[in-house]
């Protein structure tokens, strides 16, 4: 039975061996003339002052665990799918079984915003800072500035 | 030669300390991320300090600078008629509006006023620059929300606009066209009829857009009660233009405070947005730019005729005074505050720009948004790079 | 029920075997890299015909050879190794990456007969043989498997390059790929009940025995499939991993000459073996409506052609059509939809289908089932809500002890 996947160590083996040769010769085509800015890490042009931070807020591992129980649920549903057939009403009230379990614990992590991310609505912060009717005629103070050419214009800069 | 070598050195240390500073200054649990200068989403330099938790903005912080050109010091070495040859730079999508200001605080200096035919074109320029700056936003949206489809329609319909104003001007780009006392021509030979086909052109633009973009429903959910900004704290903050109108408050300086230009004679809206979030910015200057078309086509039918330019002696000196000019740009108010001691060259140019006032909100809107929003609320603000630095 | 084997390799493994296996592994391998060179150009012609652009034009007619100039310009570009970065992991990423997108390939079955009861053989050299490389007995786990495996391959690439956008980047990838693979598992196990098994080459045949399995499962799996699919590829809509406005080049920022052009280089072969799985699992694979006895082979190779192009024209035309989704969009649609509707869906079919074994009336269980399953997702968007208006509430209580202290630091 293990002969079905000779194709696929072939297959393997030729992937490998074109990365491979392609780094050979990008080595040998390519120029190398690295220098300190060059091989800083990017961040759009300012030298970074820290280290990345290794550590990643835990939401994300959140989704992996959660993950797991479904990828457990996909890999006990395949062989059922498979077999569905010999095993009749038993299989069958076994797997919706299994499924209620996990889709009741699924649904208790979505109502405990286990899988709450984006951002909230904003409310306003400030109270009345200026009055929404302000115009320039009423804050801009021109005191002390010799106002010319006005004369004779319709409309004028009042 | 050890001079030089000293003085980099010396230069390199500060900036570095200034960095480290900066940096100190964010240093706590979280990571610090920089967007920009170098970043695809600035289209440009700016660069903004980010503090995260996750992908969330603990604080945000705008640092500009990095395209500094010093046109407020230049222009007090540079002749009246000099300065719109700078000053066209600031805001490079929108170029003829950025010398209308300028050219009305000189001319309020002197005691000179521009012909009516003068104005008109002047107006109808001032708006066709706004449809060049404004229907390019319109494409941009998209793309920093990940929609590369629509900026190349924008590009498309802007070579028409760019096209007209090259016609009258001479120049694509940067016009320079605006003279004290009037424009440096008229209007060429059938430009007109050829302009009303292109706002035709526009008006099609906006449909597509309305179809492509904001029924979009990803579109819809990635900018609607997104960056909210409330009245007063826009107000608070500076903002102006578009961003403003969208927050509800129905100002617009050329309805409200125009000199020089003749908005007053034409019939039109000032469009307004109750959400003041991304979307309304966007709606917003959508409206807009079917308004400009509207302008463009009332103020088309009835240029008064006439000279285009007032008398004006050759040389040009200004009496010794101050004015300060306001109008309503693409990107916002932007004003010149000009001072003069009778000589050829300004004493003192202070610019007011849209895009310094309208990136200053971003530590107060950022803060508590995700790095994704980060993009598209910095996007749907609408900021030049030339307008912030100057 | 069958255990699938090529019958190549079922008696012993001689000389002739082993040379038709290089063969085929060498046609496949080769196939595979022209087919990625075309699709590239391909994408950047359709797309750029979308967008009123001309697109590629000058290296070759057409400009067909512009991925062939591009790759051999990455193999003279300088190859970078930042300094942070972890170089062991860092060199891996790569391999880990283009070998699963080579190898998942070898389970698609491309061609041969399957109409009219046929079992897909050809003969070669004078054995006969399935149209697929190999043709193992979990085919559908193995392409899951390495899936998985690919995984490593972008979330290595990213945190090993000590720089913070690709660790960002690398940190969504991982959490997307396995949150929608787990929908794109449950899709396929909707597949496993009418076909009865995990072979590729025996779902295909099931396929052309009844109806194609994208009715024979009602739909549902197939849009599933699809979506968790276009996810698992990092395509837009859902291409947050590399979304160049937010990350710059995501996990690949650091990564330059020959080592980007392999993550390149399997980003776009996993898009062309996705939509042959999706071909082959929901689709009949090479089997079509026309088929002439004078150059029967053919056909089957074009029928399967053109149902992957349609597939590879799709992804296309999403990426110019749709903007991005928001992380948590992406992770809302992933979990709190496609999910709970894969697993419901599978429940449905499977109910239906042992009850028709049974001898039990359709449609009450059919009513008894949707009632089930509407209970279940009223469930589902309750928990929701009340999670929601938790979280608000909780933030408003932060909000309001903020302005306290802050109206407290005034009055000081």
């Amino acid at each position: 039975m293990l002969g079905q996947y000779l194709p696929i160590v072939f297959l393997i083996v030729l992937a490998f061996l074109f990365a491979a040769l392609s780094f050979f010769a990008s080595r040998l085509l390519a120029p190398r003339s690295p220098n300190d800015k060059k091989e800083a890490p990017y961040e759009c042009g300012i030298i970074p002052g820290r280290e990345a931070p290794e550590r990643f807020p835990v939401r994300f591992f959140l989704v992996a665990m959660i993950f797991i129980v479904f990828d457990i649920e996909i890999i006990f549903f395949y062989p059922w799918a498979i077999a569905h057939g010999e095993m009749g009403l038993f299989g069958l009230i076994a797997v919706l079984v299994f499924s209620l379990a996990v889709f009741e614990s699924f649904v208790y992590l979505i109502g405990n915003g286990a899988l709450e991310w984006g951002p909230i609505r904003r409310e306003a912060q400030t109270g009345d800072v200026v009055s929404a009717t302000r115009t320039t005629s009423t804050t801009v103070s021109r005191a002390g500035i010799r106002q010319v050419g006005l004369e004779g214009r319709t409309g004028g800069d009042s | 030669m050890n001079d030089v070598a000293n003085r980099n050195q010396l230069a390199y240390i500060a900036a570095q300390a200034s960095d480290a500073r900066v940096n100190v200054e964010f240093e706590s649990e979280g990571m610090t991320l920089n967007l920009g200068p170098q970043h695809p989403a600035t289209h440009g330099t700016l660069r903004v300090i980010v503090k995260l938790d996750g992908e969330r903005v603990l604080r945000a912080d705008p640092m500009m600078g990095y395209m500094h050109r010093g046109y407020e010091k230049l222009a007090e070495v540079r002749t009246y008629p000099q300065v719109t040859t700078l000053v066209n730079r600031i805001d490079w999508l929108g170029s003829f509006a950025n010398e209308v200001p300028f050219i009305l605080a000189a001319e309020q200096l002197m005691e000179v006023e521009a012909p009516p035919r003068a104005q008109w074109i002047r107006t109808i320029l001032f708006e066709l620059s706004r449809i060049a700056n404004v229907i390019l936003f319109l494409g941009d949206m998209g793309v920093q929300l990940g929609a590369v489809t629509p900026v190349f329609f924008a590009f498309r319909d802007r070579e028409f606009v760019l096209n007209q104003i090259e016609a009258v001007t001479g120049g694509r780009f940067h016009p320079n066209f605006d003279r004290i006392g009037g424009l440096k021509d008229d209007l060429p030979k059938g430009w007109i009829e050829e302009t009303t086909g292109v706002l035709d052109r526009i008006r099609t633009f906006c449909d597509e857009m309305e179809d492509l973009v904001t029924g979009n429903e990803i579109f819809q959910a990635r900018t609607r009660g997104i960056g909210v900004i409330p009245a007063e704290v826009g107000l608070a903050y500076g903002l102006s233009g578009a961003n403003i109108r969208a927050s509800g408050v129905d100002w617009d300086l050329r309805r409200d405070g125009g000199v020089g230009l003749v908005h007053d004679q034409v019939d039109w809206k000032v469009w307004t947005h109750p959400d003041g979030d991304s979307f309304a910015r966007y709606w917003v200057r959508l409206q807009e730019v079917r308004e400009a078309c509207g302008i463009i086509e009332q103020l088309l039918g009835g240029i008064p005729s006439g000279p285009v330019m007032a008398k004006v002696p050759r040389i040009i000196k200004v009496p010794a005074g101050e004015a300060y000019v306001e109008t309503e740009n693409p990107l916002g108010v932007m004003g010149y505050y000009v001072v003069s001691k009778g000589d050829l060259v300004p004493f003192r140019v202070k610019i007011r720009s849209a895009s310094f006032n309208n990136i200053s909100i971003t530590p107060w809107v950022l803060e508590g948004t995700y790095v994704p929003d980060v993009v598209s609320i910095l996007a749907s603000l609408y900021f030049i790079l030339g307008d912030i630095d100057r | 029920m069958i255990l699938a084997a090529d019958p190549l390799l079922v008696d012993g493994i001689d000389l002739t075997v082993v040379l038709i296996v290089l063969l085929k592994a060498g046609v496949a391998f080769a196939l595979l890299l022209v087919a990625v060179m075309l699709v590239i150009w391909f994408e950047r012609k359709l797309i750029s015909d979308m967008q009123n652009r001309i697109g590629p034009a000058l290296a070759g007619p057409w400009g067909i050879l512009q991925t062939l100039a591009d790759g051999i310009k990455l193999f003279f570009k300088e190859d970078l190794l930042p300094t942070r970065a972890d170089r062991v992991v860092f060199r891996l990423a790569p391999y880990l990456s283009i070998i699963p997108a080579f190898v998942a390939f070898a389970i698609v079955p491309v061609g041969g007969d399957f109409s009219d009861g046929g079992d897909g053989t050809v003969s070669m050299f004078g054995r006969s043989t399935f149209l697929q490389v190999a043709d193992p007995p979990v085919g559908v786990l193995f392409f899951l498997a390495l899936s998985a495996v690919a995984v490593y391959g972008v979330m290595l690439a990213g945190w090993s390059s000590g720089s913070k956008y690709p660790l960002l980047g690398s940190v969504r990838a991982s959490a997307q790929m396995i949150s929608y693979e787990a929908a794109l598992g449950l899709a396929i196990a909707t597949v496993f009940l009418s076909s009865g098994s995990l072979s590729t080459h025996d779902i295909v045949v099931g396929q052309s025995a009844t109806t194609w399995n994208v009715l024979a499962t009602g739909i549902v799996p197939f849009g599933i499939f699809l979506i968790a699919g276009t996810a698992e590829l990092n395509r837009p809509p859902f291409d947050l991993v590399e979304a160049e406005q937010e990350l710059v080049g995501g996990f690949h920022t650091e990564y330059s000459s020959i080592r980007f052009a392999l993550f390149f280089l399997s980003e776009f072969m996993n898009m062309i073996t996705m939509s042959a799985i999706a071909v082959t699992l929901f689709l009949g694979g090479p089997a079509g409506p026309i088929v002439t006895q004078r150059v029967a082979w053919v056909w089957p190779l074009f029928w399967f052609f053109l149902k992957v192009m349609a597939f590879l024209f799709t992804f296309v035309w999403l990426r110019a059509t749709l903007p991005r989704f928001r992380y948590d969009q992406l992770m809302d649609l992933g979990w709190k939809v496609l999910i709970p509707a894969a697993l419901g869906w599978f429940l449905l079919i499977a109910t239906l289908d042992v009850a028709a074994d049974l001898g039990w009336p359709t449609i009450p269980v059919v009513i008894v089932g949707v009632l089930v399953l509407w209970g279940g997702a009223s469930l589902l968007s309750g928990a929701v809500r009340k999670a929601q208006a938790e979280r608000l509430e909780e933030a408003d209580r932060g909000a309001d002890e903020t302005a306290g202290s802050a109206s407290g630091l005034g009055e000081a």
